[in-house]
């Protein structure tokens, strides 16, 4: 008979495992103070079932001073380092006092870098113990049989390649973050006496360059003009819409010049092609597709997916969601999966179909992760209602893991000739000949079918319309949460769990307005100070070669002392090269601050006096804020716009449509909208007060009646 | 050293227009040779039609109201 002390990630995950390690399913939940701990007894053992809260132990430099370069540092309590961190200091302290009751230790954190780095640290500054004792519990799933096959197969060690890729990493990231954030900061306060926290990192930097990069092509746009013929026709009753075969037309004379020869003239079928496209099941989700697909359905940002995802695997509803695989196990008993399915009521009919198919193997991917396969349904049935966004994100991957286990798709590509004159223009047509997978990946496929009619060749179209569409060329398009974790990934820069949050940080520290990644004066002043005098932070090669360096660690290959070393010389190299030219950072820092505040505040000329600007105002007395004249001071002029008080008001750079005064940007939680600074009387804007006035007093209407109220 | 008239950057050297302006600057006269292709039209329209696309860019924008001012000021004086 031995005592185990399990250490899980989060407490969901803690009872989770005690349930499903307990004989009876029923652990006793043990308080201590405002932390608790699980005891179960199986096989005559007891085990005790612990949690982390992500990680309780933070890095910290060893020398002191708010000063660079600092280099060498020392894992410490998080509580030491984080005044928010207060609560991992009981439990820090309830992790101790077990670790002294017991024989064996087994780590149950999420089986990757962070989570066996977390485990590791618990064991060696909590516990205090010698880790090369310690044994790793794998699984992918919090479901019952996951867990207890875990337990019962536990592997020996820990996964010592893995702790070491961590902690290189959080090791690297601090060195780079800590050091330059001060080294930005610092210049500004020499330069100007503020202190004004100016942050940047080794992967933010890289981002921060792709984002002002694809911001400058879009100032720098210059459109052209040309011009599409559109041409629309029926035939035996059926629209069809002619495309020309030259496509654009690069001259407005030649443009209106082909559509008077066009007019008059019978186009007809000259030939007509057709062919059928196979298209596969996709495979199932990793993280990345799973938050792509979530952005273009539901509009979540990548960091909001995960989340939601997280929570679902707490729940032992669906795997393991940060993976790069797009691969199932052979393995995985995919019947188990849709036998719990089917008991669902909304999935019973669809995974009944499925049941029926010959075959049940699912289309693999090309990615592969030897940790995680990919995210997949457990089979579980939800015990309580999903919110509204879990719900979302549990039929999403429901239904794709269904798809990657339908047949095949056939589609029919029909692609006609039409001759007028001597002109050839197109008609296109897709039909879906065997839905296939279609149908089980269901409201999320993205096809539409095109009917066209049988056309032959020789068959005459009846021309209905000729026109001549002017258009321009288009600026490349702003980046969006879902595009740029693309890039991220292409590029090798951070890890499928960091990138979301990293894309956030570009957000919340105001280098970027919006969800298309508008680059802020902020972000500007950021980069054209790195990009003149420190250009290796932006460089995306320098971060790359550390992320494969990590990778190596990780696979066995690489040194935890030689990466971090090198990666030491490099920083110092770079803050040498800062220190000797701090001044100058820091006055280029300055101006783009003073840029930036004044472009935050400037909501262009006043209307009713010949020098003033308006500006944002916030009023000493009543500490409201509203638009004024900044000739009010001298008396000059009472010009005054009211402004929403909730909410973060950002200048744009463009003028109401109805009133021509300046639009703003409202950003309040989790909602932004546009208007203009003359709301309250713009003749355009009174629709949008009417409806606001009307959800207010709907509300008003609905409201509970409270106590008070009686 | 001197600033950019119309955004208080650093202008380049030779240059009264910041390093965006006077790039700004470049990319509007490259283009018109295709607006002139296209529809025939001279440099001062040329400027009128471009500034009513919605697609251009901000500086190129901020670049053709600044060329405008300057050619109605200089008109007036």
């Amino acid at each position: 008979m031995s005592r185990v002390l399990v250490i899980s990630e989060k407490p969901n995950a803690a009872k989770r495992i005690a349930q499903a390690l307990d004989e009876k399913g029923q652990p006793h939940e043990i308080a201590v103070g405002s932390v608790t701990y699980y005891e179960c007894t199986k096989d005559n053992d007891t085990i005790l079932v612990t949690y982390a809260l992500g990680h309780l132990y933070e890095l910290r430099q060893t020398e002191g001073g708010w000063n660079y370069p600092r280099l060498e540092t020392e894992w410490v309590p998080k509580y030491e380092v984080e005044k928010k961190a207060a609560k991992t200091r009981p439990l820090i302290a309830l992790i101790k006092r077990l670790g002294r009751q017991v024989d064996r230790f087994v780590v149950a954190t999420d089986y990757d870098i962070e989570g066996s780095l977390i485990g590791y640290l618990v064991l060696k500054y909590a516990c205090e113990i010698d880790t090369a004792k310690a044994q790793r519990m794998v699984f992918s799933s919090l479901t019952k049989s996951d867990i207890v096959e875990a337990y019962e197969s536990a592997r020996p060690n820990l996964d010592f390649t893995m702790i070491e890729s961590g902690c290189v990493r959080h090791k690297v990231d601090w060195l780079y973050g800590i050091n330059l954030t001060r080294a930005l900061t610092l210049s500004i306060r020499k330069s100007a006496g503020w202190f004004k926290i100016v942050s940047t990192g080794r992967v933010q930097g890289p981002i921060l360059e792709f984002v002002a990069l694809r911001d400058k092509e879009i100032n720098l746009f210059v459109p052209t003009p040309f011009w599409n013929i559109a041409v629309q026709g029926i035939f035996e009753k059926h629209e069809l819409s002619l495309e020309f075969s030259n496509g654009r037309i690069d001259n407005k004379e030649m443009a209106y010049a082909l559509a008077d020869e066009i007019r008059g003239k019978t186009p007809y079928v000259d030939a007509v092609r057709e062919k059928s496209v196979v298209q596969s099941a996709p495979p199932p989700f990793n993280l990345s597709d799973l938050q792509t697909e979530a952005y273009r359905l539901f509009g979540f940002r990548p960091s909001k997916t995960l989340s939601v995802a997280q929570k679902l695997y707490l729940d032992a509803l669906i795997s393991y969601p940060r993976t790069s695989s797009q691969r199932l196990p052979p393995s995985l008993d995919i019947n188990a999966i849709l036998n719990g399915l089917q008991k669902i009521a909304r999935l019973g009919p669809l995974v009944r179909r499925l049941l029926k198919q010959a075959q049940l193997t699912p289309t693999q991917g090309e990615k592969e992760d030897p940790a995680h396969p990919a995210i997949h349904p457990t089979g579980t049935q939800p015990t309580e209602e999903l919110r509204p966004n879990e719900r979302k994100i549990f039929d999403l991957v429901v239904h794709r893991f269904l798809a990657s286990l339908g047949e095949a798709a056939v589609k029919k590509i029909v692609k006609a000739d039409i001759l007028c004159g001597e002109r050839l223009f197109y008609v296109r047509g897709v039909k879906v000949l065997i839905t296939g997978w279609m149908d089980f990946y269901g409201p999320f496929v993205l096809m539409k079918e095109k009917a066209l009619p049988d056309l032959s060749k020789g068959d005459e179209i009846q021309l209905t319309s000729v026109k001549v569409d002017e258009k321009y060329t288009s600026p490349p398009s702003r980046y969006n949460p879902s595009s740029l974790l693309r890039l991220l990934e292409r590029e090798n820069l951070g890890t499928k769990a960091t990138r979301s949050e990293i894309i956030d940080s570009l957000n919340s520290r105001g280098y970027t307005v919006g969800d298309r990644f508008e680059l802020s004066a902020l972000g500007y002043a950021i980069y054209e100070t790195l990009k003149q005098y420190v250009p290796t932070v932006l460089s995306a090669d320098m971060t790359r070669r550390l992320e494969e360096e990590m990778e190596e660690i990780q696979r066995g290959a690489g040194s935890r002392e030689s990466v971090l070393s090198e990666a030491k010389a490099n920083l110092l190299t770079l803050l040498g090269n800062f220190r000797s030219q701090e001044d100058t950072i820091g006055q280029a820092l300055v101006k783009g601050l003073q840029r930036y505040w004044r472009e935050e505040q400037d909501m262009g000329p006043c209307p009713n006096c010949e020098d003033g600007t308006l500006t944002l105002v916030y009023s000493p007395k009543s500490g409201k804020r509203f638009v004024g004249c900044s000739n009010y001071r001298n008396g000059t002029c009472s010009t005054t716009f009211p402004l929403p008080q909730k909410g973060k008001v950002l200048p744009l750079k463009k003028q109401c449509p109805y009133c021509g005064y300046r639009m703003i940007r409202v950003l309040s939680g989790r909602k932004a909208w546009e208007t203009c600074i003359n709301w309250a009387e713009c003749t355009g804007r009174q629709d949008e007060l009417k409806a606001l006035e009307e959800k207010r007093t709907t509300k008003e209407r609905t409201k509970p009646v409270e106590d008070e109220d009686i | 050293m001197t600033e950019c008239p119309i955004c208080f950057r650093q202008s380049m050297n030779g240059t009264e227009l910041c390093e965006y302006h006077e790039e700004a600057l470049t990319r509007l006269r490259a283009a018109f040779a295709e607006w002139e292709k296209a529809l025939g039209v001279g440099w001062i329209d040329y400027l009128s039609l471009v500034y009513r696309t919605q697609e251009l860019g901000l500086w190129v924008r901020e670049i053709v109201a600044y060329l405008t001012s300057r050619s109605a000021a200089s008109m007036l004086s």
